[in-house]
């Protein structure tokens, strides 16, 4: 019995190597989004997302907390599975330490879904958690919080799901919610990344 | 020839399996009887995968090859294994495996009536199997070449 | 001086503005009337609106609204489409049926000066119309709106 290990020729081996330099991330994002990645209108994509909240809103009777709430399980049921899907477009292995996850999410993952690049900055001491800043935001384009909904609703909500979902199906359990919200009046757009624990890899049942 | 295809999820359920005979006709999919064996195969893919990265760390295992039948591997990040049995005569099957975890995509990930974290399910029941027939044909198109 | 609104579908006043300088403002009796002037233009808009070629000799450069396949032009702006004891109506029609309107205090309506006006407007107006927020024939009550047009409009006093 013998076992073949290690580099291959094929594509998803490619990039296994290394992941360590944050330009390779950058490449493989812009890649992705060059030659792999289908565009839609962004109208259409803003108004679409817009019409999904200013129905919430209507349904759930201007209680924003639940709107936050659903949108964000909204996201994380879209998570789930977009994690696959990155992860079949870039073929990136598991990251070392969350720094190199960091940067996989904003320099390819934002690039490759919504093609923009986030800054990541704010870092806590421990290296755990870190924030994002959106200098432009696709979905919410055009949007101008009513009133009411200016203290409580977090518009994009469905970005934190979404992170939520597609981290925890890499083993990582993390918090992620907005600090901040250019719409609600704020200097920027904050979104703010923590990691509970790195979960371990399930072991099938009575093999322990 | 390719002897059989094994997709397991992220709670080591196996959610595919497909067993190809010489007579297509015949070939089985997600087998009830399969089912203690695709425990052990995952048993054991999972004990080679967790020493090879032991030996040497960010190694990953590709394929495995024993007297009378070679393993194909791919391993996702988000923990997604599939599984290919083959004959000696194959030697390198992952642009196929590429392609399985595409048809993955379309099929089932896509799809989003079709549930794919079955977390809460302990014991994995058969509905929770990847059944969709566009899936199963396209599958045959890429293994039967 | 000028006084702009936006008139909603069902002839509801959605955005108005008066548009004066410290030298150049409306007399009062006058600015009690402004409404009243724009309400009986949306008659001749609406009119106008069906015509294939309104025969308007005031204004030859621009056509009706709906009216032609046959016409290449823009034809939302419709020039000066109405006048009042020395004051010109000019006025503007989106494609979703909503009514642009101004009086033009000094008489004349600069056609030039005031399309750019009106499309500049209609470009701020589908930025509002794009909130999913807003809904059709609401008033406008966006801070950023007034002010942005208030902006162009100081391109009508030359």
């Amino acid at each position: 019995m013998n076992t073949t290990t290690g580099t291959s020729k094929t594509a998803s081996a490619a990039n296994t190597t290394s992941l360590a330099s944050s330009k390779t991330i950058k490449q493989i994002g812009e890649t992705v989004w060059k030659n792999r990645t289908v565009k839609i209108n962004a109208e259409l994509f803003t108004l679409t997302y817009g019409s999904i909240v200013s129905q919430l809103c209507q349904d759930y009777q201007r209680d924003f907390k639940k709107v936050n709430d659903q949108l964000f399980s909204m996201g994380y049921n879209i998570g789930i599975r977009l994690i696959e899907d990155f992860l079949a477009r870039t073929a990136i292995p598991r990251c070392d330490n969350f720094v190199t996850t960091s940067e996989v999410i904003s320099k390819c993952a934002f690039k490759i879904f919504l093609n923009i690049t986030p800054h990541v900055t704010n870092w806590s001491n421990t290296k755990n958690s870190f924030s994002l800043i959106f200098d432009e935001n696709p979905l919410s384009d055009f949007v101008e919080l009513p009133m009411d909904a200016s203290k409580e609703l977090w518009y994009s909500n469905i970005l934190c799901g979404v992170l939520k979902g597609a981290l925890e199906m890499v083993q990582l359990d993390c918090e992620v919610y907005f600090v901040s919200d250019v719409l609600r009046g704020n200097t920027q757009t904050e979104l703010r990344v923590k990691l509970n624990k790195v979960l371990k890899d399930e072991m099938p049942a009575g093999e322990d | 020839m390719i002897y059989s295809l094994w997709i397991f999820d992220r709670h080591c359920n196996c959610i595919f399996d497909k067993e190809y005979t010489v007579n297509q006709s015949t070939s089985i999919v997600n087998s009830k009887e399969q089912q203690s064996r695709g425990k052990l195969i995952y048993g054991m893919v999972h004990s080679l995968k967790a020493m090879s990265t032991k030996i040497a760390p960010g190694n990953t295992l590709r394929t495995l090859t024993t007297g009378k039948y070679r393993i194909h591997a791919l391993f996702t990040a988000s923990n997604l294994w599939i599984v290919i049995f083959s004959d000696l005569t194959h030697h390198e099957l992952h642009e196929r495996l590429d392609k399985i975890y595409e048809l993955y995509l379309k099929y089932v990930v896509h799809n989003m009536l079709k549930p794919i974290d079955l977390r809460e399910s302990e014991n994995a029941k058969e509905s929770d199997k990847i059944t969709s027939p566009s899936f199963i044909k396209a599958v045959d198109q890429v293994l039967c070449l | 001086m000028f006084y702009f609104t936006i008139i909603g579908t069902s002839d509801n006043p959605i955005y108005e503005a008066e548009f004066t300088t410290a030298k150049n403002t409306f007399q009062p009796e006058i600015k009690e009337l402004n409404p009243y002037i724009v309400h009986s233009t949306l008659d001749i808009m609406e009119y106008l609106q069906w015509q294939r070629q309104p025969q308007l000799d005031i204004n030859t450069s621009s056509g009706g609204f709906l009216r032609s396949r046959h016409s290449t032009q823009e034809n939302s702006y419709l020039g000066k489409v109405d006048s009042f004891y020395g004051l010109a109506v000019s006025g503007f029609l989106t494609y979703g049926n909503i009514k642009f309107i101004m009086v033009h205090g000094n008489g004349t309506v600069d056609d030039t000066v005031t399309r750019s006006f009106y499309y500049e407007v209609y470009e701020l107006y589908l930025k509002t119309l794009m909130n999913p927020f807003y809904k059709v024939n609401d008033p406008i009550s966006n801070s950023a709106f007034d002010s942005k047009v208030r902006v162009l409009s100081k391109r009508l006093f030359v």
